[in-house]
């Protein structure tokens, strides 16, 4: 049986407002016609980065995840498959700006077959994702390093048939 | 890792704007402006007040419009390099900052070369050496170092280097180089003045070094891959330098985001004490005569110093120890 998973707005609408106020932020003095020097030139650098970021985002929005028994795939414009017995490498990594902890986010990213993917933890379903991958993983003997396998516990996840890179 | 980025320099981005305008709103809370501290100090020495005078400043500085006015006009220039121009010494911010620039620039990286080349040896010899009479010995004197009041200490060293060396007191040139161009006399000049604001500042930030990494080489050694690398033969102090030492290091790199904006502000009262021309006392009379471009400029660079660093410092980290990469674990 195949589930489909994908980014709905709400799931993406922090990222798009990230992109917005970013370009927002960094347009702003060259629009309201400052030089072309010293900041505004960073800024502006800094602008191409968040519409990339936006773009990514839109990109990541247009995305749908089919998850079966045998292989994972994502469409965007085109089929990206990656059977399961082809997996060669799962990593989830936990990300956040604050050196503190604070509210992060995780990205589970899967390679095999010369393809690589990668699903951000704000997608519905994230859970069930890793959780089949991982099981995946496991099935195909697959190391991990610690931090991985320590994310993977914090979903609450079984563990213990995970191998640990050395 | 791109999302990271982006992520964070967002951050980084809208702290800097929020802390502009704190520092922007800070700076005006007390009641009053620079003009009003002005008007007061001729009053105070019986001094006529030409009202057209303090109309025409308070037009001219922007004084007569409303604070948020005020703060984009001055935001709009600092992104184009234009930090406005100090009320005080009416000259631009750049103008005023100018040769303290430098001096703090001089004085404060002496001072942090100076914390790392005393603190390194140190640190590595009291951990190798744990509980020996010269790890006592060097741990007693840097908590000497720490437990000594800056300004008494700057007090002390100046009265020996004037009594012993006849260095002037003050100032981080003799006084008969001031405003002369830079040449060999003036430079020696400079480098016999700085020992002892070097050696007051650099003291009390070498005790925190060493202890911390101390504490971290110890924790280093006692693990087993320094057991397993010394039971294969490998040399002892190959190993300490190749493996441990690399860990230990970890503080030293993560304490770029504090080092460098006081690079710009550290030692205010040391710097007032000894007279120094850097910027910390620039700074304090800009606070206290509410000169709000001048000192919202170097508050601002300060911040942005501040985030700037730690930003460095993670990517350093994770370049420096393997173990350590930009992504971790949800605990």
């Amino acid at each position: 049986m195949t589930t489909k998973y994908g980014y709905s707005f709400i799931d993406l609408r922090a990222d798009y407002l990230r992109a917005f106020v970013g370009v927002i932020i960094c347009l702003a003095p060259y629009v309201f016609g400052a030089e072309t020097r010293g900041a505004v030139l960073v800024l502006l650098i800094c602008a191409v980065l968040f519409a990339v970021y936006g773009l990514r985002t839109t990109l990541r929005h247009m995305a749908k995840i089919m998850l079966d028994e045998n292989a994972i795939t994502m469409k965007i414009f085109t089929n990206r498959i990656i059977p399961f017995d082809k997996l060669s490498d799962l990593s989830l990594s936990y990300f956040s700006t604050w050196r503190s902890g604070g509210k992060g986010w995780m990205q589970l990213r899967l390679r095999g077959a010369g393809k690589t993917m990668r699903i951000e933890s704000n997608i519905s379903g994230f859970e069930s994702i890793v959780r089949q991958a991982v099981s995946a993983a496991s099935a195909g003997n697959l190391t991990m390093t610690s931090s991985t396998i320590r994310n993977i516990a914090a979903l609450n996840i079984d563990t213990s048939n995970i191998r640990q890179a050395a | 890792m791109f999302n990271y980025f982006v992520r964070r320099i967002l951050t980084m981005l809208l702290t800097l704007l929020v802390v502009s305008a704190l520092v922007f709103v800070i700076i005006q809370l007390p009641e009053g402006d620079y003009l009003t501290s002005y008007i007061a100090e001729l009053e105070s020495q019986g001094e006529a007040v030409d009202p057209q005078k303090i109309a025409y400043l308070k037009e001219e500085f922007g004084l007569d419009k409303p604070i948020w006015l005020q703060y984009l006009s001055w935001i709009g220039g600092v992104v184009q390099g234009d930090f406005g121009r100090s009320i005080e010494f009416d000259l631009p911010v750049t103008d005023v900052i100018g040769e303290v620039f430098v001096f703090s620039l001089i004085l404060n990286f002496s001072i942090i070369i100076f914390i790392y080349m005393v603190a390194f040896p140190i640190g590595v010899y009291s951990a190798t050496h744990q509980y020996s009479w010269g790890d006592h010995g060097l741990t007693f004197i840097g908590f000497i170092g720490l437990a000594t009041p800056n300004f008494l200490l700057a007090l002390i060293l100046m009265f020996l280097a004037r009594k012993y060396f006849g260095t002037s007191i003050g100032g981080l040139v003799d006084p008969s180089f001031e405003n002369k161009p830079w040449d060999f006399a003036k430079f020696m000049s400079l480098l016999e003045h700085l020992v002892v604001p070097v050696i007051v500042i650099g003291t009390s930030g070498t005790a925190g070094m060493i202890r911390r990494l101390r504490a971290n080489l110890l924790d280093e050694l006692h693990k087993q891959y320094v057991v397993t690398a010394r039971a294969k033969g490998l040399p002892e102090g190959k190993l300490l330098i190749k493996y441990p030492l690399r860990m230990a290091l970890n503080p030293f790199i993560a304490d770029i985001g504090n080092l460098l904006p006081q690079v710009i502000s550290g030692s205010v009262i040391v710097a007032v004490i000894m007279d120094l021309p850097t910027t910390g006392p620039v700074i304090l009379d800009a606070l206290r005569s509410q000169d709000m471009f001048l000192a919202g400029s170097f508050l601002l660079f300060v911040s942005l110093l501040t985030v700037v660093g730690m930003f460095v410092s993670d990517l350093l980290l994770a370049v420096l120890d393997p173990r350590i990469r930009l992504e971790g674990t949800r605990e």
